[in-house]
């Protein structure tokens, strides 16, 4: 072999090795079982052919909520809905139907749908599941089912992608006499379509929902309020159960399409996330001012598992602002939830005084104030991030980027009476914050500071150190010197380097490669489309998952 | 030109086994066990006995009872389970913290003889998987209380155990509806 092939090719098998040494494996995914799903959607097309019928292909979207189906027939891949037909699962009925549009009729007319598809066991049949317990299964030992054969109907289960915890069906052929359904399952939703805390067992009043009295005594809180100037901690504020759901409550109420999700392509928080330029940098700046706050830093140091663990750490938290920002609602909701359930159980006593906060005070995650504290570093970093690489935010770009943050915050279980009146309150806010005692060094934050500026795997080295130099840098003054981060002559030269090439990447680079794969994904899901293999593979890379936001 | 192209080739060949590796960098181990299949639970549980899968649907009376020892609505309008003549297997899912946990309970003359989690996918708290928990479970029966036994919690593990306590009783509730 050459010796100009040879020798890069030894380095980077020694390279790959350390990699290999670093790599911890897993066993992957294990599907939760789809019988307990309360409510779905999957979204994709079907193509009919029977002696009367060739091949008429119709968009669909499959909604279930208990044993009730909604059939609702698209104009196009994600498009607007033209006919609906709706029915009891199992039921002998056939479907009701309404149209809205004539222009089914050109490609299959309802009543062929009505009479012909077998939606009333689809319920079941595109969750892999028998209706009853006629049915015939074919399943080889530890895979999924192969094949359904009941009512006269043989399914066969071509695919099956992962949605949510579950496995499903994403190809399916179900033949019977001379009919044959093809049906392809671009995407869909597991929960959180009738409402956003469908577990309840007794659902909030009207009254609960829309307090007006609360609103009509206070709209905001006042930067005073928040950091109080006696330098004392403002009164804590738990969010329970019941006000982290009335929150959810009020957003279900103000998002007019549940496929957009929070914010969708024409908000500023998409426009601030999207480049990656944004996307790769902000997490640093943001984590270390989050770990300025010792409640937060305490609780992140005694109950995550960064210490075991950190990459996975960092891909939850990923998962977690990914799945907000570029979600559909009922994607939203699941993440909120599980967050919440994650930091609810995040509580303890501060074992000595650390600013204001007193030795044996209590300490929890949900608690407004720490919550608040989360949502400004990362709004902070995150608007001085665009700036930096990006470039010019308006007044009113700011305005409406603050009342998206709020919606964010919402979403955590912030009460809106405990957010700054507008953007120039809200960095007042977080300059006061800074500034304060409530945000101050901790032996924690200190260490999980250090922590997240150590690559954790050989591989990641180089990535790391730029992340490290850029972090630094984008740093205020008071927490580098308090946590000791060093920002001298080469540190400011590198960093500089840094962001003036990753500016001008940003701006020779086409959208496809430089805005971040959830982007895609989640405009693909506007689009009723997968998301191509590039930015899968991406996700795949980064989060560690097959898919997030589609 | 033959050259040419083995020298690219080489180049690709690296290149590609670079991507590959490149791939492990953000791996990180996802936290799901399975301590065994359903397959294999099925099997080990009934032994040489005969049995079949069916079907339990749930009417609105039972489906209140689920709701109730769950504390939560139960998903599901209708449960598979597997059966000979006289043993019932449920396979149910509860939720934990943040994860769904696949737990198997197998039940004989309205009592727990096998309790196991197929799968567990939280962080913390898969103690319940271990032997001396699980016994504490098998034996019991329903009472006015819920189970006749008293399940000792385990510190770090509250809401797994909470959750394995609740699926064991909802398994019983719907074994009386068969035997």
């Amino acid at each position: 072999m050459n010796r100009v092939v040879a020798v890069p090719f030894v380095l980077f098998l020694l390279v790959s090795l350390s990699a290999c040494a670093s790599y911890q494996g897993g066993p992957g995914f294990i599907p939760a079982n789809p019988e307990q799903i309360a409510e779905w959607q999957l979204e994709g097309d079907l193509e009919f052919k029977d002696k009367n019928t060739k091949n008429k292909k119709i968009y669909f979207n499959y909604v279930s909520i208990g044993e009730d189906y909604e059939f609702q027939i698209k104009d196009r891949p994600g498009g607007e809905t033209v006919a609906v037909l709706n029915g009891v699962t199992d039921s002998n009925l056939l479907p009701e139907y309404t149209a809205t549009s004539d222009s089914l009729d050109s490609v299959l007319p309802i009543e062929t749908l009505r009479t012909s598809l077998p939606l009333e066991k689809m319920n079941y049949w595109l969750r892999a599941l028998p209706v009853s317990g006629e049915a015939k299964i074919t399943q080889k030992k530890n895979a999924p089912v192969s094949n359904i054969k009941e009512s006269g109907w043989d399914i066969h289960f071509q695919d099956y992608m992962v949605l949510g915890n579950f496995l499903l069906p994403d190809k399916l052929k179900l033949q019977k006499d001379d009919s044959i359904i093809k049906m392809n399952i671009v995407r869909g939703d597991t929960g959180y379509l009738s409402g956003p805390c469908p577990d309840d067992l007794e659902r909030p009043k009207q009254s609960f929902v829309n307090n007006a009295r609360e609103e009509k005594v206070k709209k905001y809180s006042t930067v005073e309020e928040l950091v109080p100037s006696d330098g004392s901690a403002p009164p804590p504020i738990w969010i329970e159960k019941t006000g982290f759901c009335q929150q959810l409550y009020k957003l279900h109420g103000k998002i007019p399409d549940p496929k957009i999700g929070l914010f969708g392509p024409k908000s500023v928080m998409w426009k601030l996330v999207s480049p990656y330029s944004v996307a790769s940098t902000v997490p640093g700046p943001a984590l270390t001012l989050q770990f300025y706050h010792p409640w937060l830093a305490k609780s992140v140091y005694d109950s995550s598992m960064v210490h075991d663990d950190f990459l996975e750490r960092i891909q939850r938290t990923g998962i977690g602002f990914g799945a907000v920002i570029y979600g559909s609602m009922p994607q939203v909701m699941a993440i909120a939830h599980k967050m919440y359930n994650s930091h609810s159980q995040i509580e303890g006593t501060l074992n000595r005084d650390i600013g204001p906060y007193k030795k044996d005070s209590k300490y929890r995650a949900t608690e407004v104030h720490a919550m608040l504290w989360i949502l400004a570093s990362f709004s902070d970093a995150l608007v001085k991030s665009y700036k930096k690489y990006e470039g010019y935010l308006s007044d009113e770009e700011k305005e409406q980027f603050y009342e998206e943050t709020k919606l964010f915050g919402m979403l955590m279980g912030i009460p809106e009476t405990s957010f700054p009146k507008n953007w120039t309150e809200f960095v007042a806010y977080n300059d006061a914050m800074r500034k304060s005692s409530l945000t101050t060094y901790s032996y924690e934050g200190k260490a999980l500071s250090d922590r997240i500026l150590i690559a954790p795997n050989s591989w990641l080295i180089p990535a790391w150190w730029v992340l490290k130099n850029l972090t630094i840098a984008d740093l205020p003054q008071e927490v580098r010197d308090d946590f000791d981060l060093e920002f001298g002559f080469f540190r400011r030269l590198t960093g500089a380097f840094m962001a003036g090439s990753i500016t001008i990447a940003s701006k020779i680079f086409p959208k496809f490669l430089s805005y971040n794969p959830l982007y895609h994904e989640a405009n693909a899901r506007l689009e009723g489309k997968r998301a191509n293999w590039y930015h899968k593979w991406q996700i795949k890379f980064g989060l560690n998952v097959d898919g997030l936001v589609n | 030109m033959y050259s040419f192209i083995t020298r690219k080739l080489k180049y690709f060949i690296i290149l590609l086994f670079g991507l590959i590796n490149a791939s492990t960098a953000f791996s990180a181990v996802v936290p799901q066990i399975e301590h065994q299949s359903k397959e294999s639970f099925l099997e080990e549980f009934f032994g040489e006995e005969e049995y079949s899968w069916n079907i339990l649907k749930l009417d609105q009376e039972l489906k209140d009872k689920a709701n109730k020892i769950l504390t939560h609505r139960f998903g599901a309008s209708r449960i598979r389970y597997w059966a000979s003549k006289d043993k019932t297997v449920w396979i149910i899912d509860e939720l934990g913290k943040e994860m769904p946990i696949t737990m198997a309970v197998g039940v004989s003359n309205n009592t727990i003889i096998d309790f196991k989690i197929l799968v567990y996918r939280e962080e913390r708290g898969g103690e319940v998987h271990n032997v001396y928990f699980r016994k504490r479970i098998i034996g019991s029966k329903l009472s006015d209380d819920g189970l006749s036994k008293d399940v000792d919690g385990i510190t770090g593990a509250t809401i797994s155990v909470t959750a394995c306590k609740r699926v064991a009783e909802l398994a019983l509730t719907f074994h009386e509806q068969i035997f």
